[in-house]
């Protein structure tokens, strides 16, 4: 019962948005670690064999920042950061700071970030 | 004869016969009583002619200068911010910039016995006249061409995931070990390359070797394989790859012959289906002789309506549970996009 109550009561989960093998949530802040590092190439993911990339359609609308192991993140100042791929759907993220990660698989001796 | 302050060759020789002072004075040459110096973590540049054994400024991140006049057996500048060496640095054996990300260029006729570069992603070519017996050159992803007068006298060429690369110079070799992995952009080696001990082609955008090559040991990502595995296998069958007693070997066999048709030859298991947004999802699981079982979820793209497999962890049983962990989530509860495309 008391559990079903929390359920009912806690706040509502977070955006997800997922195009292919990437994912993307809110977050609070960017790390600083992160925040020393922008990356000016407005590329959050790219297939090594396909040559696809998942891209900021224009890098003005957003800073995207690395260092922080798999993860990047990015600070949308505009009204909208349209995020691109050749085979998926536009997304497009509201202002607010955002974390971008991408898919993983398992293997026995480590965890490997999916490579198209 | 110049010598730095902590060098005593000249103190040492004081006194002594004509001989001796030509004996010590040598030794100071050839750095065998130079002593080593490593920089402290606030460093910003070296200073001008040092003479050292051994110079390592890799506890230095913000070193951004290299001074000129510099001599000695080991200079390691691993992590520092330098963007360029100067041409006159003398370094004996081994020069280490691993992860100079603001790395550009390195010196004109540089000579050295190991060249250590891994990770410098701002490198986009090696100066000409490089003449070494060792270069580690792994993941210089900027590396568009390696020189054509670059010369590695039998000795090991690493080049693995330099993306950028299309070929390599025709008149390089011998080799004793060259490593290509990764490099998805080379499709053929030269064809009268030498290499005397072996070739690493995992993930290459090789489809053969050379007939001079044939018999070479080959590795797929450090694993050793054969040349049926690397490039014919097709000819494989899910029998024979089950029966493959070496668990390292077992998995790149299965990953040239292709997860997807290996889970079908091999009959798998279905441990949980269902469908989602793209379509069907099946949890397959086959058991491995002395190996954790493999266990893969199958699932269709909804964009793309691409049929992919994904190797998950062998305790997960449902497609949920499957799917929640590829995008990061130990709780599939945990796990609910809101938008997918």
């Amino acid at each position: 019962m008391l559990f079903g109550f929390w359920r009912r009561t806690k706040t509502p989960d977070p955006q997800l948005w997922r195009q292919g093998d990437i994912f993307i949530t809110p977050v609070e802040s960017i790390p600083d670690a992160a925040r020393a590092s922008p990356l000016r190439h407005g590329i959050l993911a790219h297939g090594e064999l396909t040559g696809h990339s998942h891209r900021l359609d224009d890098s003005t609308t957003a800073t995207l920042f690395g260092g922080a192991g798999h993860e990047l993140f990015l600070d949308v100042r505009s009204d909208g950061a349209r995020i691109v791929h050749q085979e998926h759907g536009a997304i497009v993220l509201p202002m607010g700071l955002y974390r971008v990660w991408r898919q993983r698989e398992y293997t026995p001796q480590d965890i490997r970030i999916v490579r198209d | 004869m110049s010598r730095s302050g902590n060098v005593t060759a000249g103190e040492a020789a004081a006194g002594r016969a004509p001989l001796e002072q030509t004996v010590a004075a040598r030794r100071a040459e050839f750095g065998e009583i130079l002593r080593p110096l490593t920089l402290a973590a606030d460093a910003t540049e070296t200073g001008d002619g040092l003479r050292v054994s051994r110079l390592d400024a890799s506890k230095a991140p913000n070193l951004a200068t290299v001074g000129r006049g510099i001599h000695c057996r080991e200079l390691i500048l691993a992590g520092t911010a330098i963007a360029t060496l100067p041409d006159d640095v003398q370094v004996v054996q081994r020069l280490d910039v691993s992860a100079c990300s603001r790395l550009k260029r390195l010196p004109d006729n540089l000579k050295v016995g190991q060249l250590v570069a891994r990770d410098c992603v701002a490198l986009a070519a090696l100066p000409a006249g490089l003449r070494v017996s060792y270069l580690d050159l792994t993941g210089c992803t900027a590396l568009a061409a390696l020189p054509a007068d670059l010369v590695i006298r039998n000795g090991r060429l690493s080049l693995r995931g330099c993306v950028r690369l299309t070929a390599l110079p025709p008149g390089i070799g011998p080799l004793a070990q060259l490593d290509l992995s990764g490099c998805l952009n080379i499709t053929a080696v030269p064809p009268t390359l030498t290499v005397t001990a072996w070739i690493d082609v995992g993930g290459s955008g090789l489809t053969a070797l050379p007939p001079d090559l044939a018999g070479i040991a080959i590795r797929w990502r450090g694993v050793p394989i054969d040349a049926r595995i690397a490039f014919r296998p097709e000819t494989l069958d899910a029998r024979e790859i089950l029966a493959e007693p070496n668990a390292e070997r077992r998995r790149v066999m299965m990953e040239r012959f292709g997860l997807d048709r290996f889970m079908r030859d091999a009959k798998a298991q279905v441990l949980d289906q269902d469908r989602d947004a793209g379509g069907p999802r099946r949890l397959l699981r086959i058991e491995l002789p002395g190996d954790e079982p493999l266990v893969c979820v199958s699932v269709v793209c909804p964009s793309t309506r691409r049929q992919y497999m994904l190797r998950v962890p062998p305790s997960i049983e449902t497609c949920r549970q499957a799917v929640a962990w590829t995008a990061g989530f130990d709780n599939p509860d945990d796990y609910r996009p809101t938008v997918e495309t």
